[in-house]
Protein backbone atom coordinates (compact mmCIF):
# COMPACT_ATOMS: atom_id res chain seq x y z
CA UNK A 1 0.00 0.00 0.00
CA UNK A 2 1.34 3.37 -0.89
CA UNK A 3 2.48 5.37 2.07
CA UNK A 4 0.47 8.51 2.67
CA UNK A 5 2.54 11.62 2.63
CA UNK A 6 1.72 14.34 5.06
CA UNK A 7 1.39 17.81 3.56
CA UNK A 8 4.31 20.00 4.55
CA UNK A 9 3.16 22.51 7.14
CA UNK A 10 3.53 26.13 6.16
CA UNK A 11 6.56 27.74 7.81
CA UNK A 12 5.78 30.25 10.55
CA UNK A 13 5.45 33.86 9.44
CA UNK A 14 8.63 34.94 11.21
CA UNK A 15 10.65 32.28 9.39
CA UNK A 16 9.29 33.41 6.02
CA UNK A 17 10.18 36.99 6.81
CA UNK A 18 13.64 35.97 8.05
CA UNK A 19 14.25 34.12 4.80
CA UNK A 20 13.10 37.08 2.74
CA UNK A 21 15.46 39.37 4.62
CA UNK A 22 18.30 36.90 4.24
CA UNK A 23 17.86 36.59 0.48
CA UNK A 24 17.68 40.35 0.13
CA UNK A 25 20.91 40.66 2.08
CA UNK A 26 22.66 38.03 -0.04
CA UNK A 27 21.62 39.65 -3.29
CA UNK A 28 22.57 43.08 -1.97
CA UNK A 29 26.08 41.98 -1.06
CA UNK A 30 26.64 39.92 -4.21
CA UNK A 31 26.77 36.64 -2.32
CA UNK A 32 23.80 35.30 -4.25
CA UNK A 33 24.15 35.39 -8.00
CA UNK A 34 23.03 33.68 -11.15
CA UNK A 35 25.41 31.41 -12.98
CA UNK A 36 27.61 33.13 -15.52
CA UNK A 37 27.46 32.12 -19.21
CA UNK A 38 30.29 29.66 -18.63
CA UNK A 39 28.26 28.07 -15.83
CA UNK A 40 30.43 29.30 -12.97
CA UNK A 41 29.43 31.45 -10.03
CA UNK A 42 31.11 34.85 -9.69
CA UNK A 43 33.95 35.08 -7.14
CA UNK A 44 32.56 35.66 -3.68
CA UNK A 45 29.15 34.18 -4.44
CA UNK A 46 28.11 31.54 -1.95
CA UNK A 47 24.56 31.00 -3.19
CA UNK A 48 23.04 30.44 -6.61
CA UNK A 49 19.90 32.32 -7.57
CA UNK A 50 17.49 29.89 -9.17
CA UNK A 51 13.93 30.27 -10.35
CA UNK A 52 11.49 27.98 -8.59
CA UNK A 53 8.51 26.23 -10.17
CA UNK A 54 6.33 29.03 -8.90
CA UNK A 55 8.42 31.62 -10.71
CA UNK A 56 9.90 32.95 -7.48
CA UNK A 57 13.65 33.35 -7.21
CA UNK A 58 15.24 31.17 -4.54
CA UNK A 59 18.76 30.86 -3.23
CA UNK A 60 20.65 27.58 -2.97
CA UNK A 61 23.82 27.49 -0.92
CA UNK A 62 26.83 26.14 -2.74
CA UNK A 63 29.68 27.00 -0.36
CA UNK A 64 30.90 29.17 2.51
CA UNK A 65 33.49 31.90 2.13
CA UNK A 66 35.94 33.65 4.44
CA UNK A 67 34.79 37.09 3.32
CA UNK B 1 94.15 38.52 -8.52
CA UNK B 2 92.68 35.60 -6.69
CA UNK B 3 88.97 35.19 -7.08
CA UNK B 4 87.03 35.67 -3.89
CA UNK B 5 84.35 33.20 -3.04
CA UNK B 6 81.29 34.54 -1.39
CA UNK B 7 79.25 32.25 0.72
CA UNK B 8 75.71 33.03 1.77
CA UNK B 9 75.38 32.63 5.47
CA UNK B 10 72.28 30.83 6.57
CA UNK B 11 71.12 31.77 10.05
CA UNK B 12 71.34 28.76 12.37
CA UNK B 13 67.61 28.93 13.01
CA UNK B 14 66.93 28.44 9.32
CA UNK B 15 69.34 25.58 8.73
CA UNK B 16 67.67 22.28 7.94
CA UNK B 17 67.97 19.74 10.72
CA UNK B 18 68.96 17.01 8.30
CA UNK B 19 71.32 17.27 5.34
CA UNK B 20 70.96 14.37 2.92
CA UNK B 21 74.33 13.20 1.57
CA UNK B 22 74.92 11.77 -1.87
CA UNK B 23 75.02 8.23 -0.55
CA UNK B 24 71.58 8.74 0.83
CA UNK B 25 72.64 8.69 4.47
CA UNK B 26 71.82 11.60 6.67
CA UNK B 27 74.22 13.09 9.15
CA UNK B 28 71.99 11.72 11.84
CA UNK B 29 72.17 8.24 10.36
CA UNK B 30 75.97 8.47 10.24
CA UNK B 31 76.15 9.43 13.88
CA UNK B 32 73.89 6.52 14.78
CA UNK B 33 76.12 4.16 12.81
CA UNK B 34 79.11 5.40 14.78
CA UNK B 35 77.37 4.47 17.99
CA UNK B 36 76.67 7.99 19.16
CA UNK B 37 74.34 8.02 22.14
CA UNK B 38 72.92 11.43 21.19
CA UNK B 39 69.38 11.34 19.79
CA UNK B 40 69.16 12.75 16.27
CA UNK B 41 67.84 16.27 16.00
CA UNK B 42 64.15 16.28 15.15
CA UNK B 43 63.11 17.37 11.67
CA UNK B 44 61.47 20.76 11.88
CA UNK B 45 59.30 22.88 9.65
CA UNK B 46 58.65 26.58 9.83
CA UNK B 47 55.11 27.99 10.12
CA UNK B 48 53.16 31.14 10.91
CA UNK B 49 51.49 30.99 14.32
CA UNK B 50 48.37 33.01 13.35
CA UNK B 51 48.83 35.04 10.18
CA UNK B 52 51.59 36.36 7.91
CA UNK B 53 50.75 39.85 9.18
CA UNK B 54 50.05 38.73 12.73
CA UNK B 55 53.22 40.37 13.96
CA UNK B 56 54.93 37.24 15.30
CA UNK B 57 57.87 35.57 13.55
CA UNK B 58 57.53 32.05 12.16
CA UNK B 59 57.74 29.17 14.60
CA UNK B 60 59.76 26.02 14.15
CA UNK B 61 57.72 22.93 14.93
CA UNK B 62 57.72 19.24 14.13
CA UNK B 63 55.93 18.39 10.89
CA UNK B 64 52.36 17.13 11.20
CA UNK B 65 51.21 13.63 10.35
CA UNK B 66 49.54 13.73 6.93
CA UNK B 67 46.75 13.12 6.20
CA UNK B 68 46.29 12.54 9.92
CA UNK B 69 43.32 11.06 11.74
CA UNK B 70 40.65 11.54 12.81
CA UNK B 71 39.33 14.41 10.66
CA UNK B 72 41.85 13.65 7.92
CA UNK B 73 42.79 16.38 5.51
CA UNK B 74 44.44 15.81 2.15
CA UNK B 75 46.23 18.59 0.28
CA UNK B 76 45.41 17.82 -3.35
CA UNK B 77 46.90 21.01 -4.74
CA UNK B 78 49.86 20.98 -4.92
CA UNK B 79 50.02 17.24 -5.49
CA UNK B 80 53.64 16.87 -4.36
CA UNK B 81 54.53 17.08 -0.68
CA UNK B 82 57.80 19.00 -0.28
CA UNK B 83 60.31 17.30 2.03
CA UNK B 84 59.72 18.50 5.58
CA UNK B 85 62.41 21.00 6.45
CA UNK B 86 62.85 24.67 7.20
CA UNK B 87 61.83 26.76 4.22
CA UNK B 88 62.10 30.49 3.88
CA UNK B 89 58.91 32.51 4.09
CA UNK B 90 57.59 33.47 0.70
CA UNK B 91 58.26 30.06 -0.82
CA UNK B 92 55.62 27.60 -1.97
CA UNK B 93 57.15 24.99 0.34
CA UNK B 94 56.77 27.27 3.35
CA UNK B 95 53.13 27.89 2.45
CA UNK B 96 52.56 24.16 2.09
CA UNK B 97 53.86 23.30 5.54
CA UNK B 98 52.29 26.25 7.32
CA UNK B 99 48.90 25.18 5.90
CA UNK B 100 49.51 21.48 6.60
CA UNK B 101 50.45 22.21 10.20
CA UNK B 102 47.39 24.33 10.98
CA UNK B 103 45.04 21.90 9.24
CA UNK B 104 46.26 19.20 11.60
CA UNK B 105 46.26 21.49 14.64
CA UNK B 106 42.66 22.52 14.03
CA UNK B 107 41.54 18.99 13.22
CA UNK B 108 43.12 17.62 16.39
CA UNK B 109 41.46 20.30 18.48
CA UNK B 110 37.94 19.69 17.19
CA UNK B 111 38.28 15.91 17.06
CA UNK B 112 39.13 15.92 20.77
CA UNK B 113 35.43 16.70 21.39
CA UNK B 114 34.20 13.62 19.57
CA UNK B 115 33.86 15.02 16.05
CA UNK B 116 35.73 12.35 14.18
CA UNK B 117 34.35 12.56 10.63
CA UNK B 118 33.32 15.15 8.10
CA UNK B 119 29.85 15.53 6.67
CA UNK B 120 28.61 12.28 5.16
CA UNK B 121 29.12 13.66 1.64
CA UNK B 122 32.87 13.79 2.43
CA UNK B 123 33.50 10.19 3.52
CA UNK B 124 37.31 10.26 3.51
CA UNK B 125 39.86 12.99 3.92
CA UNK B 126 38.77 16.59 3.40
CA UNK B 127 40.32 17.78 0.10
CA UNK B 128 42.34 21.00 0.35
CA UNK B 129 43.56 23.21 -2.52
CA UNK B 130 46.16 25.71 -1.41
CA UNK B 131 46.13 27.79 -4.60
CA UNK B 132 43.05 27.36 -6.75
CA UNK B 133 43.46 30.48 -8.80
CA UNK B 134 42.88 34.19 -8.44
CA UNK B 135 40.62 35.46 -5.67
CA UNK B 136 40.90 37.29 -2.36
CA UNK B 137 38.91 34.68 -0.50
CA UNK B 138 38.71 31.08 0.68
CA UNK B 139 35.84 28.61 0.55
CA UNK B 140 34.38 25.48 2.06
CA UNK B 141 32.01 23.42 -0.07
CA UNK B 142 30.25 20.24 1.01
CA UNK B 143 29.90 19.05 -2.55
CA UNK B 144 31.56 19.67 -5.87
CA UNK B 145 29.59 21.49 -8.54
CA UNK B 146 31.74 21.28 -11.67
CA UNK B 147 29.53 23.57 -13.77
CA UNK B 148 30.01 26.26 -11.14
CA UNK B 149 33.73 25.59 -10.73
CA UNK B 150 33.03 24.78 -7.09
CA UNK B 151 35.20 22.04 -5.66
CA UNK B 152 34.48 19.89 -2.63
CA UNK B 153 36.46 20.72 0.48
CA UNK B 154 38.60 23.76 1.22
CA UNK B 155 39.87 26.06 -1.52
CA UNK B 156 42.35 28.87 -1.11
CA UNK B 157 43.55 31.42 -3.65
CA UNK B 158 46.05 34.13 -4.45
CA UNK B 159 45.85 37.63 -5.84
CA UNK B 160 48.10 40.62 -6.42
CA UNK B 161 47.18 43.75 -4.54
CA UNK B 162 48.52 47.26 -4.93
CA UNK B 163 49.62 48.66 -1.59
CA UNK B 164 47.87 52.02 -1.49
CA UNK B 165 50.58 53.55 0.72
CA UNK B 166 53.63 52.53 -1.37
CA UNK B 167 52.23 51.65 -4.77
CA UNK B 168 53.98 48.30 -4.61
CA UNK B 169 52.35 45.12 -5.84
CA UNK B 170 51.99 42.46 -3.18
CA UNK B 171 51.00 38.85 -3.77
CA UNK B 172 48.70 37.46 -1.07
CA UNK B 173 47.88 33.78 -0.61
CA UNK B 174 44.82 33.12 1.55
CA UNK B 175 46.06 29.58 2.28
CA UNK B 176 49.19 30.97 3.91
CA UNK B 177 47.19 32.32 6.85
CA UNK B 178 46.52 29.87 9.70
CA UNK B 179 43.59 32.12 10.67
CA UNK B 180 41.97 31.66 7.26
CA UNK B 181 42.73 27.94 7.04
CA UNK B 182 41.31 27.18 10.50
CA UNK B 183 38.27 29.38 9.73
CA UNK B 184 37.46 27.31 6.65
CA UNK B 185 38.12 24.06 8.46
CA UNK B 186 35.70 25.33 11.12
CA UNK B 187 32.96 25.47 8.47
CA UNK B 188 33.60 21.81 7.72
CA UNK B 189 33.50 20.90 11.43
CA UNK B 190 30.22 22.75 11.99
CA UNK B 191 28.76 21.19 8.85
CA UNK B 192 29.22 17.81 10.54
CA UNK B 193 28.00 19.03 13.92
CA UNK B 194 24.91 20.90 12.67
CA UNK B 195 24.28 20.05 9.02
CA UNK B 196 20.88 21.77 9.07
CA UNK B 197 22.61 25.15 9.15
CA UNK B 198 24.11 24.68 5.70
CA UNK B 199 20.89 25.46 3.89
CA UNK B 200 19.00 27.46 6.49
CA UNK B 201 18.12 30.76 4.88
CA UNK B 202 18.32 32.98 7.92
CA UNK B 203 20.84 35.60 8.84
CA UNK B 204 21.67 33.97 12.16
CA UNK B 205 22.27 30.51 10.75
CA UNK B 206 24.63 31.88 8.11
CA UNK B 207 26.26 34.30 10.52
CA UNK B 208 26.78 31.59 13.12
CA UNK B 209 28.69 29.56 10.53
CA UNK B 210 31.01 32.53 10.03
CA UNK B 211 31.33 33.08 13.76
CA UNK B 212 32.19 29.43 14.30
CA UNK B 213 34.90 29.76 11.66
CA UNK B 214 36.38 32.69 13.54
CA UNK B 215 36.05 30.93 16.87
CA UNK B 216 37.83 27.97 15.30
CA UNK B 217 40.67 30.30 14.29
CA UNK B 218 41.01 31.70 17.81
CA UNK B 219 40.84 28.35 19.58
CA UNK B 220 43.21 26.76 17.08
CA UNK B 221 45.72 29.58 17.58
CA UNK B 222 45.53 29.05 21.34
CA UNK B 223 46.73 25.48 20.92
CA UNK B 224 50.24 26.88 20.51
CA UNK B 225 51.99 27.69 23.81
CA UNK B 226 53.85 30.55 22.13
CA UNK B 227 50.52 32.16 21.16
CA UNK B 228 49.13 31.69 24.66
CA UNK B 229 52.14 33.44 26.15
CA UNK B 230 51.88 36.21 23.57
CA UNK B 231 48.20 36.92 24.24
CA UNK B 232 48.78 36.99 27.99
CA UNK B 233 51.49 39.57 27.45
CA UNK B 234 49.45 41.65 25.01
CA UNK B 235 46.28 41.70 27.11
CA UNK B 236 47.65 41.44 30.66
CA UNK B 237 45.51 38.36 31.06
CA UNK B 238 42.31 40.01 29.82
CA UNK B 239 41.76 38.03 26.66
CA UNK B 240 38.80 40.08 25.46
CA UNK B 241 41.17 42.95 24.68
CA UNK B 242 42.56 43.68 21.24
CA UNK B 243 45.42 41.27 20.48
CA UNK B 244 47.18 39.28 17.79
CA UNK B 245 44.64 36.53 18.52
CA UNK B 246 41.51 38.70 18.44
CA UNK B 247 42.61 40.18 15.11
CA UNK B 248 41.71 37.58 12.53
CA UNK B 249 43.29 37.22 9.10
CA UNK B 250 45.23 40.45 9.15
CA UNK B 251 46.84 39.91 5.77
CA UNK B 252 43.68 39.02 3.86
CA UNK B 253 41.98 41.91 5.60
CA UNK B 254 44.79 44.23 4.58
CA UNK B 255 44.56 43.06 0.96
CA UNK B 256 40.80 43.56 0.81
CA UNK B 257 41.16 46.97 2.47
CA UNK B 258 43.47 48.16 -0.34
CA UNK B 259 40.56 47.69 -2.72
CA UNK B 260 37.55 48.22 -0.48
CA UNK B 261 38.59 50.44 2.44
CA UNK B 262 35.36 49.99 4.39
CA UNK B 263 34.63 46.34 3.67
CA UNK B 264 36.64 44.92 6.57
CA UNK B 265 37.82 45.98 10.00
CA UNK B 266 40.58 48.58 10.18
CA UNK B 267 43.23 46.18 11.50
CA UNK B 268 42.20 42.76 10.25
CA UNK B 269 39.53 40.89 8.32
CA UNK B 270 37.48 40.83 11.52
CA UNK B 271 38.46 41.70 15.07
CA UNK B 272 36.78 39.59 17.75
CA UNK B 273 37.53 42.32 20.29
CA UNK B 274 34.50 44.39 19.39
CA UNK B 275 31.56 46.03 21.11
CA UNK B 276 28.68 44.83 18.95
CA UNK B 277 25.52 43.76 20.75
CA UNK B 278 22.65 41.68 19.48
CA UNK B 279 19.79 43.37 17.72
CA UNK B 280 17.15 41.74 15.56
CA UNK B 281 18.96 41.41 12.23
CA UNK B 282 15.74 42.36 10.47
CA UNK B 283 16.21 45.86 11.85
CA UNK B 284 19.67 46.18 10.25
CA UNK B 285 20.61 47.23 6.72
CA UNK B 286 21.52 44.42 4.32
CA UNK B 287 25.12 45.59 4.22
CA UNK B 288 27.14 48.37 5.81
CA UNK B 289 30.73 49.51 6.36
CA UNK B 290 32.61 47.28 8.77
CA UNK B 291 32.35 49.92 11.47
CA UNK B 292 28.61 49.29 11.62
CA UNK B 293 26.51 46.22 12.21
CA UNK B 294 24.57 44.88 9.24
CA UNK B 295 22.78 41.64 8.50
CA UNK B 296 25.43 40.54 6.02
CA UNK B 297 26.44 37.19 7.60
CA UNK B 298 30.17 37.90 8.03
CA UNK B 299 29.36 41.28 9.49
CA UNK B 300 26.64 40.05 11.84
CA UNK B 301 28.78 37.11 12.95
CA UNK B 302 30.85 39.56 14.99
CA UNK B 303 28.12 39.78 17.62
CA UNK B 304 28.53 36.16 18.64
CA UNK B 305 32.30 36.12 18.17
CA UNK B 306 32.63 39.19 20.38
CA UNK B 307 30.57 37.51 23.09
CA UNK B 308 32.63 34.35 22.69
CA UNK B 309 35.94 36.16 23.19
CA UNK B 310 34.58 37.98 26.20
CA UNK B 311 33.32 34.72 27.67
CA UNK B 312 36.63 33.02 26.99
CA UNK B 313 38.47 35.80 28.77
CA UNK B 314 36.13 35.43 31.73
CA UNK B 315 36.66 31.69 31.79
CA UNK B 316 40.42 32.17 31.90
CA UNK B 317 40.08 34.50 34.90
CA UNK B 318 37.74 32.02 36.55
CA UNK B 319 40.61 29.57 36.57
CA UNK B 320 43.24 31.97 37.86
CA UNK B 321 43.84 35.67 38.22
CA UNK B 322 46.45 36.41 37.03
CA UNK B 323 46.30 33.47 34.64
CA UNK B 324 49.14 31.36 33.27
CA UNK B 325 49.39 29.97 29.76
CA UNK B 326 48.17 26.60 31.02
CA UNK B 327 45.02 28.32 32.29
CA UNK B 328 44.49 29.72 28.80
CA UNK B 329 44.96 26.24 27.34
CA UNK B 330 42.45 24.78 29.81
CA UNK B 331 39.87 27.49 29.16
CA UNK B 332 40.25 27.10 25.40
CA UNK B 333 39.70 23.35 25.67
CA UNK B 334 36.68 23.83 27.94
CA UNK B 335 35.27 26.50 25.63
CA UNK B 336 35.57 24.11 22.69
CA UNK B 337 33.67 21.49 24.65
CA UNK B 338 30.94 23.95 25.62
CA UNK B 339 30.58 25.15 22.04
CA UNK B 340 30.22 21.64 20.68
CA UNK B 341 27.70 20.67 23.37
CA UNK B 342 25.77 23.93 23.08
CA UNK B 343 25.54 23.84 19.31
CA UNK B 344 24.50 20.19 19.27
CA UNK B 345 21.67 20.90 21.72
CA UNK B 346 20.51 24.21 20.24
CA UNK B 347 17.27 24.12 18.25
CA UNK B 348 17.70 25.50 14.75
CA UNK B 349 15.23 28.31 15.10
CA UNK B 350 15.37 31.84 13.76
CA UNK B 351 17.20 33.17 16.82
CA UNK B 352 20.04 30.69 16.67
CA UNK B 353 22.59 32.91 18.45
CA UNK B 354 20.43 33.01 21.55
CA UNK B 355 19.66 29.32 21.35
CA UNK B 356 23.37 28.47 21.38
CA UNK B 357 24.06 30.90 24.22
CA UNK B 358 21.36 29.31 26.38
CA UNK B 359 22.58 25.80 25.61
CA UNK B 360 26.20 26.65 26.36
CA UNK B 361 25.18 27.81 29.82
CA UNK B 362 23.19 24.62 30.29
CA UNK B 363 26.17 22.58 29.10
CA UNK B 364 28.43 24.37 31.57
CA UNK B 365 26.04 23.45 34.38
CA UNK B 366 25.99 19.81 33.30
CA UNK B 367 29.68 19.36 32.47
CA UNK B 368 31.52 21.79 34.73
CA UNK B 369 29.02 22.21 37.54
CA UNK B 370 28.40 25.80 36.41
CA UNK B 371 32.04 26.72 37.01
CA UNK B 372 31.99 29.14 34.09
CA UNK B 373 28.40 30.31 34.62
CA UNK B 374 29.23 33.86 35.56
CA UNK B 375 31.73 34.30 32.74
CA UNK B 376 29.29 32.99 30.16
CA UNK B 377 26.26 34.88 31.45
CA UNK B 378 28.14 38.13 31.77
CA UNK B 379 29.35 37.95 28.18
CA UNK B 380 26.08 36.80 26.67
CA UNK B 381 24.04 39.31 28.64
CA UNK B 382 26.33 42.20 27.82
CA UNK B 383 25.90 41.35 24.13
CA UNK B 384 22.12 41.06 24.55
CA UNK B 385 22.22 37.40 23.65
CA UNK B 386 20.50 36.67 26.93
CA UNK B 387 18.07 38.91 28.76
CA UNK B 388 19.14 39.82 32.27
CA UNK B 389 15.89 38.45 33.64
CA UNK B 390 16.97 35.04 32.39
CA UNK B 391 18.63 34.71 35.79
CA UNK B 392 15.23 34.57 37.40
CA UNK B 393 12.47 32.41 36.04
CA UNK B 394 9.92 34.69 37.62
CA UNK B 395 11.32 37.78 36.05
CA UNK B 396 8.99 40.62 35.57
CA UNK B 397 9.61 44.26 35.85
CA UNK B 398 7.12 46.67 37.19
CA UNK B 399 7.59 50.22 38.10
CA UNK B 400 5.51 52.22 40.47
CA UNK B 401 5.53 55.92 40.93
CA UNK B 402 6.53 56.49 44.54
CA UNK B 403 5.60 60.10 44.55
CA UNK B 404 3.47 62.50 42.67
CA UNK B 405 4.59 63.47 39.23
CA UNK B 406 4.50 67.08 40.16
CA UNK B 407 8.08 66.99 41.45
CA UNK B 408 10.97 67.12 38.99
CA UNK B 409 12.51 63.94 40.29
CA UNK B 410 10.81 60.96 41.79
CA UNK B 411 11.65 57.50 42.99
CA UNK B 412 10.69 54.53 40.91
CA UNK B 413 10.73 50.96 42.07
CA UNK B 414 11.73 48.04 39.94
CA UNK B 415 11.46 44.33 40.44
CA UNK B 416 15.09 43.32 40.98
CA UNK B 417 14.58 40.20 38.91
CA UNK B 418 14.50 42.32 35.77
CA UNK B 419 18.16 43.22 36.32
CA UNK B 420 19.30 39.87 37.60
CA UNK B 421 18.56 40.37 41.31
CA UNK B 422 15.43 38.39 42.12
CA UNK B 423 13.63 38.79 45.43
CA UNK B 424 14.28 42.45 46.07
CA UNK B 425 12.74 45.77 45.13
CA UNK B 426 15.16 48.35 43.80
CA UNK B 427 14.48 52.04 44.28
CA UNK B 428 16.09 54.62 42.07
CA UNK B 429 15.68 58.28 41.40
CA UNK B 430 14.24 59.03 38.01
CA UNK B 431 12.72 61.95 36.14
CA UNK B 432 9.08 62.34 36.98
CA UNK B 433 8.12 62.21 33.34
CA UNK B 434 9.43 58.70 33.12
CA UNK B 435 7.58 57.65 36.21
CA UNK B 436 4.41 59.06 34.71
CA UNK B 437 4.95 57.32 31.47
CA UNK B 438 5.92 53.96 32.78
CA UNK B 439 4.62 53.71 36.30
CA UNK B 440 1.25 53.17 37.85
CA UNK B 441 0.08 56.55 36.68
CA UNK B 442 0.25 55.17 33.17
CA UNK B 443 -1.62 52.05 34.09
CA UNK B 444 1.22 50.01 35.59
CA UNK B 445 3.08 49.57 32.33
CA UNK B 446 6.20 47.47 32.76
CA UNK B 447 9.52 49.25 32.34
CA UNK B 448 11.50 46.31 31.10
CA UNK B 449 13.52 48.63 28.89
CA UNK B 450 12.68 52.00 30.36
CA UNK B 451 15.49 54.41 30.98
CA UNK B 452 15.94 53.57 34.65
CA UNK B 453 15.89 49.89 33.99
CA UNK B 454 18.35 50.26 31.14
CA UNK B 455 20.65 52.37 33.29
CA UNK B 456 20.75 49.87 36.15
CA UNK B 457 21.13 47.07 33.67
CA UNK B 458 24.28 48.56 32.18
CA UNK B 459 25.70 49.15 35.66
CA UNK B 460 25.21 45.47 36.43
CA UNK B 461 26.60 44.32 33.11
CA UNK B 462 29.66 46.54 33.31
CA UNK B 463 30.47 45.54 36.87
CA UNK B 464 29.90 49.05 38.21
CA UNK B 465 27.37 48.14 40.92
CA UNK B 466 28.11 46.86 44.43
CA UNK B 467 25.95 46.18 47.50
CA UNK B 468 26.66 47.51 51.01
CA UNK B 469 27.61 44.83 53.57
CA UNK B 470 24.28 45.21 55.40
CA UNK B 471 22.55 43.89 52.30
CA UNK B 472 24.64 40.74 52.19
CA UNK B 473 22.29 37.84 51.79
CA UNK B 474 19.41 40.04 50.66
CA UNK B 475 20.91 41.14 47.35
CA UNK B 476 22.57 38.67 45.04
CA UNK B 477 24.36 40.61 42.32
CA UNK B 478 24.61 38.51 39.18
CA UNK B 479 28.27 39.47 38.78
CA UNK B 480 30.94 40.49 41.21
CA UNK B 481 31.81 44.12 40.57
CA UNK B 482 35.40 45.10 39.96
CA UNK B 483 36.35 47.14 43.08
CA UNK B 484 38.19 49.85 41.17
CA UNK B 485 35.32 50.30 38.75
CA UNK B 486 32.33 50.56 41.08
CA UNK B 487 30.37 53.76 40.55
CA UNK B 488 27.12 52.83 42.33
CA UNK B 489 26.16 51.07 45.53
CA UNK B 490 22.93 49.42 46.70
CA UNK B 491 21.93 50.73 50.15
CA UNK B 492 19.17 49.24 52.31
CA UNK B 493 15.85 51.10 52.13
CA UNK B 494 12.70 49.69 53.74
CA UNK B 495 12.56 46.09 52.65
CA UNK B 496 14.45 46.80 49.47
CA UNK B 497 17.60 48.54 48.27
CA UNK B 498 18.20 52.00 46.91
CA UNK B 499 20.66 52.93 44.24
CA UNK B 500 23.34 55.43 45.29
CA UNK B 501 26.02 56.86 43.07
CA UNK B 502 29.54 56.67 44.49
CA UNK B 503 31.44 58.42 41.78
CA UNK B 504 32.06 58.91 38.11
CA UNK B 505 34.46 57.23 35.75
CA UNK B 506 36.02 58.15 32.46
CA UNK B 507 34.29 55.23 30.81
CA UNK B 508 37.08 54.75 28.34
CA UNK B 509 38.43 51.44 29.55
CA UNK B 510 37.10 48.04 30.50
Amino acid sequence: MAKKTQPTPAPPEEAVEAERQFVESLVGSGQAAKRRPDGSLPPGATHELVEGDDGQMKVVRKRFSAF
Amino acid sequence: MAATRTRRRIPPSLKPAFVVKKNGKTEAAKKKAKGSKKAPAATLIQVWPTDPMGGAPPLQVTPPQLPGAPLSTRIVDPQQTPPPQIYLTGTAEFRYWTAAEVLRRAAQFWSSFGITAWHQNIPGALPVRLDDGVDLNAYYARDAYPPYNIKQGLSFFHDTVTDTSTGQHVMVYSGESPDVVSHELGHAVLDKLKPQLFSMATTEAAAFHESFGDMSSILTALQLPQVRLAILGETSGHLWRNSSVSRLAEQLGWAIRQRYPFAVDADSLRNASNSFSYVDPASLPPDAPATQLSREPHNFSRVFTGAFLEALGGMVLTLADPPSETDVAQAAADMGRLLVAGIAAAPTNVQFFRAVAREMIAADAAIFNAKYGEALKRAFMRRKLLPLHAISAAASATATAASAASSVLTTVSLNGASVGMPGITIYAVAPAAQAMATGEAAGGVAVAYGETHAFIEQLVLRGRLAAEPQLAGAVALPFAAAPKRVTHCMVRKDSGAELHRLGFECGCCS
